[in-house]
């Protein structure tokens, strides 16, 4: 696109699995929306390029039980999903809706896990899931021999592995199919609003304005969300000196701006083995390639986003707990990736302060997640209402007014 | 385990060795680790076996032999079979024999060398399909390159190639075509940097003495060749290849493809260092001064690895990149390490001056990237030159990009092979420099290494 | 020292030359007359990914075209080994080509489909 001024109904920042994910979603919902997705260019650090592609929703968020629900919807939803993209795209995605595990090391373990599924069960009413024993893990993988400290693992049946970098293709596809205009190695220099319901988007393709604007750039965020609270008086603490024992990715601490944090992991990949995996293994999974991704670590760095073996040599060492045959498998790559963290770990589904239309989208979880972003979120990008499990999402619960 | 060494060298090719000898004879602590089973780098490979020696030429054979002996004399210590796979600050991970070992230097410097130019063509990955070195290093091995004397067929531009076809000469194995790759402009463009190698006759001596005796044994010499097929079903049967628009075949089970050689810079863009691209000869390189310092503190590279002109070269950079580390920690005045290094300083400014012409002869010809469509340009993952094009198309637009989207590139030898490749198609696909599209970003391990060994040097004792 | 060492690839005796590497030694060593029994021209390993037939294409560590089994050890690449006395060498033939799904086979009954 060489043209200097464009207009659009909706301009998306951020070309990852969020933004691709609701552009779908709001193109699906009207072919006649002008959208455009600008995405920068690819040496950035991209959380999109760089996971593992887990469909998860099992244990986790006892505090936030919403959230748990949130994650199973998206799960219910995923097959009809990559069966409307394989439509569209005519790429096939491979993906495994064969449940989940977590396998658990020792006794302590087992029940510690199994205590936080209880509670799980209990909190939300209904869970498709439970801890399982030694034997019945070695049943459903009878092709992995595990090692002596494996008790167990938690299993449940909803969640799965998808190939994230096919889902990824396959969105960008559809998108073109549906006359999206995708702006592809392209910066964001400053974000306007020019009246109450016009944005000004200044790129390095030139200017671009749009009616409603979505903000799903990850960390990225931080810097184009920057002028609805700059200009807000939502912004606490100013006068109060920092403490060096601030905790600087604590939920109550404030700096005032987008109250998210990058979350660092690091990967190690081994050669291709045979298939032995046919239910995706948190922690260490076996990809569609037949590579193995090890690497569950969290991790907060900053942006930085180099390897660092000691740490990532962690995770590898407790892989070879669980799998020992994995010692002999040789690792031909390694990298790392930013999590894009809110501070309390619940996605951030929000209007900035004072500007409806926008809306603000970040998640760790974004491609768990990509299903009900494309289902539900649209609605509320175009004025409409959160889904009941996402209502509190918003960023009220920082402390802003919005 | 070894001890703090001041200086651990990468490759045990001539600038390896040189550097050992230049390092040593200032008093330093060496240590030179190489993957390979014995010294010598590619130049000098065998050199301590007699089948080895017997294939150089005198000259050659000489510069060797004598570099080997400094070396041993040197008190430098030599750890074969030794392969890094990863480094930090002032830190080199390796292994040996399948136990991995952590080595410490105050100073390092890489010298791996070259490797030559990988283009793809249909049925490259055909067995009987080869390098002009692999070639090379199976006679030196005192093996047969073919099964009873069979013709075997050259195909490609560049120095190894001559030299190759002097030794098969040699052996009595017939040559039953050389299909010259190079592009006759090329040729013609280099006259003009001919004059300078008047400043090098014994290299101009040898070069003529090679053509007239390919002259001599009436090698068929086919020009003009731009394109290439190796057919066969498990194995190599036969070549076609096409001048002027014409399809010709002649049958072998060996081709022996070169196109000359390129610095190998995995390591270099794993670490960050700063990398500059030579536009004659189409390729990265790292960025070094004349003594092989780069932009990292402590780290240093020089020989065919930092820019290519060849052995000897290699032995005078590597000698200067010696003393150039001495001096850098210390250990020698500014002043004595530029007398100990002016003699090979001359040398080398010498050689590589006559010797530039040659960057042009040999450059590649570009349309050998213009890849066909069904032809496999990552040789591990079996990635064709149009799912390349196909992602291109559908916007992705870098090496990287392309790779996470097609899998070129994520295979053991992580872009070794297909990396130029990949770059040159991209750049034809999008109609920019090969320089803007850039190179695949590599990263540590450089080399395979297992989870058990990986773990074990890293993975904190709790 | 012998100027000669036996090694066995895939059980058979092969005598090479000492301080060669194994893969040189199957390459430059192993040649017959008969063209499509020539160990030389036969597969080291096959490709993980479409099963086709692989042999060393550089011999000095790059092309990662020489991976054989050695002593027990997969995946090494054989042009970096220098040959030893009794040294066991097997080449890899076994891989089929790679699909990305797991075969029905593997997956468990009762689990969902893109259809449910």
């Amino acid at each position: 696109m060489q043209n200097n001024h464009k207009e659009y109904d909706v301009v998306v920042v951020g070309g990852g699995i969020s933004g691709l994910a609701v552009a779908y979603g709001l193109c699906k919902n009207n072919e006649k929306l002008r959208l455009a997705i600008i995405d920068s260019p690819t040496e950035l650090n991209k959380a999109s390029r760089t996971n593992v592609g887990l469909l998860w929703c099992q244990s986790k968020f006892l505090d936030v039980p919403d959230f748990a629900r949130w994650g199973f919807l998206s799960c219910k939803h995923f097959p009809e999903l990559l069966q409307e993209l394989k439509e569209i795209s005519k790429i096939e995605i491979p993906v495994n809706f064969t449940g989940g595990l977590i396998p658990t090391l020792g006794e302590a373990e087992f029940t510690q896990r199994g205590d936080y599924i209880q509670k799980l069960k209990t909190a939300l009413g209904a869970y498709p899931g439970s801890m399982i024993s030694r034997s019945e893990l070695e049943s459903k993988l009878p092709k992995i021999k595990f090692g002596e400290e494996v008790t167990g693992a938690a299993w449940c049946e909803e969640d799965g592995v998808v190939e994230p970098l096919l889902l990824f293709r396959a969105y960008r596809s559809a998108l073109k199919k549906m006359g999206a205009t995708i702006l592809e190695d392209s910066m964001v220099y400053d974000v306007q609003a020019k009246d109450n319901n016009a944005y000004k988007v200044m790129t390095s393709r030139g200017e671009i304005t749009c009616e409603r604007l979505v903000l799903a750039a990850g960390l990225a965020n931080r810097r184009f969300a920057s002028f609805a609270f700059n200009d807000s008086d939502n912004a606490t603490n100013l006068d109060m000196p920092h403490n060096l024992h601030d905790n600087l990715y604590d939920v109550s601490y404030n700096h005032g701006g987008l109250p998210i944090f990058a979350d660092k992991g690091q990967v190690l990949l081994t050669e291709r083995l045979p298939f032995v995996m046919p239910i995706p293994l948190l922690g260490c999974t076996q990809t569609f390639g037949g590579t193995v991704i090890i690497g569950f670590k969290h991790e907060t760095r900053g942006h930085d986003a180099t390897v660092v073996p000691e740490a990532v040599s962690q995770e590898g060492a407790w892989a070879l707990r669980v799998w020992p045959e994995l010692a002999q498998k040789r690792i031909i790559r390694s990298w790392p990736g930013l999590r894009v963290m809110p501070n309390d770990k619940v996605a951030i589904y929000s209007h900035l302060p004072n500007h409806p239309h926008v809306t603000v989208i970040n998640t760790h979880s974004a491609v768990t997640l990509a299903a009900v972003h494309s289902r539900y979120l649209p609605e509320y990008i175009m004025g409409g209402d959160l889904h009941e499990c996402a209502e509190n999402m918003t960023l009220k619960r920082f402390g802003f007014a919005c | 385990m070894i001890n703090h060494l001041d200086l651990l060298i990468v490759g045990a090719g001539p600038a390896g060795l040189s550097a050992a000898v230049a390092a040593r004879s200032c008093g330093l602590d060496v240590g030179v680790v190489d993957e390979q089973g014995a010294m010598g780098g590619q130049i000098f490979r065998n050199l301590h076996l007699p089948f080895g020696r017997d294939v150089l030429d005198e000259h050659d054979k000489e510069l060797g032999l004598q570099l080997f002996d400094a070396f041993h004399a040197s008190g430098a210590r030599f750890f074969s079979e030794t392969t890094v796979w990863g480094a930090d600050k002032n830190t080199v991970f390796c292994k040996h024999k399948g136990k991995s070992e952590k080595i410490t230097a105050t100073k390092i410097l890489f010298t791996t060398g070259g490797m030559e130019r990988p283009i793809p063509f249909k049925g490259w990955t055909l067995p009987g399909v080869m390098t002009a070195g692999a070639a090379e290093i199976i006679l030196r091995s005192g093996g047969h390159i073919s099964a009873d004397k069979e013709p075997v067929v050259l195909a490609g531009n560049g120095p190894l190639l001559l030299s190759l076809a002097m030794h098969l000469i040699d052996e009595g194995i017939p040559i039953a075509a050389w299909l010259d790759t190079g592009r006759f402009s090329h040729k013609l463009g280099s006259i003009m940097h001919m004059g300078s190698a008047l400043g090098d006759i014994p290299y101009l001596k040898r070069g003529m003495h090679m053509a007239l005796r390919i002259l001599k044994n009436k090698i068929p010499i086919i020009q003009g060749v731009n394109q290439i097929e190796a057919l066969g079903e498990n194995s190599l049967e036969k070549i076609r290849y096409q001048k002027n628009s014409k399809w010709h075949e002649v049958a072998s089970h060996t081709l022996i493809r070169h196109e000359n050689i390129i610095p190998r810079v995995q390591i270099a863009s794993a670490l960050g260092v700063e990398l500059v691209w030579d536009s004659v000869q189409r390729y990265w390189y790292p960025k070094t001064d004349e003594y092989g310092r780069t932009n990292l503190n402590d780290v240093y590279m020089t020989g065919d690895g930092a820019f290519v002109n060849g052995g000897e070269a290699s032995i005078n950079k590597g000698y200067i990149a010696g003393i150039a580390i001495a001096q850098d920690m210390g250990v020698l005045s500014a002043d004595e390490g530029a007398l100990r290094c002016a003699e090979s300083l001359a040398a080398m400014r010498k050689t590589c001056k006559a010797r530039n012409y040659l960057r042009y002869v040999f450059a590649p010809n570009p349309d050998a990237y213009k890849v066909p469509d069904e032809t496999i340009v990552c040789r591990c993952e079996c990635v064709t030159a149009k799912e390349i094009r196909d992602a291109v198309r559908e916007g992705f637009h870098t090496p990287d990009e392309v790779k996470r989207f097609t899998r070129a590139g994520m295979g053991p030898c992580q872009g070794r092979m297909c990396g130029n490749a990949l770059a040159e198609i991209i750049a034809q696909e999008q109609g920019v420099s090969v320089e803007k599209v850039g190179m695949l970003r590599n990263r540590q391990p450089f080399a395979p290494v297992t989870l058990g060994e990986y773990c074990s040097l890293h993975a904190p004792k709790i | 020292m012998s100027d000669t060492v036996k090694i066995y690839v895939d059980e058979k005796m092969m005598e090479v030359p000492a301080g060669i590497s194994v893969a040189a030694a199957i390459l430059g060593h192993s040649h017959s007359h008969n063209h499509s029994n020539d160990q030389s021209r036969k597969a080291f390993h096959n490709n993980s990914m479409d099963a086709s037939p692989r042999a060393p294409y550089c011999l000095m560590g790059v092309c990662f075209e020489c991976m054989m089994e050695i002593d027990g050890e997969a995946n090494v690449q054989s042009c970096l080994v220098t040959v030893q006395d009794g040294m066991q060498v097997k080449r890899q033939l076994n891989t089929e080509a790679f699909h990305y799904k797991n075969t029905e086979d593997d997956l468990p009954e009762n689990r969902r489909t893109n259809n449910d």
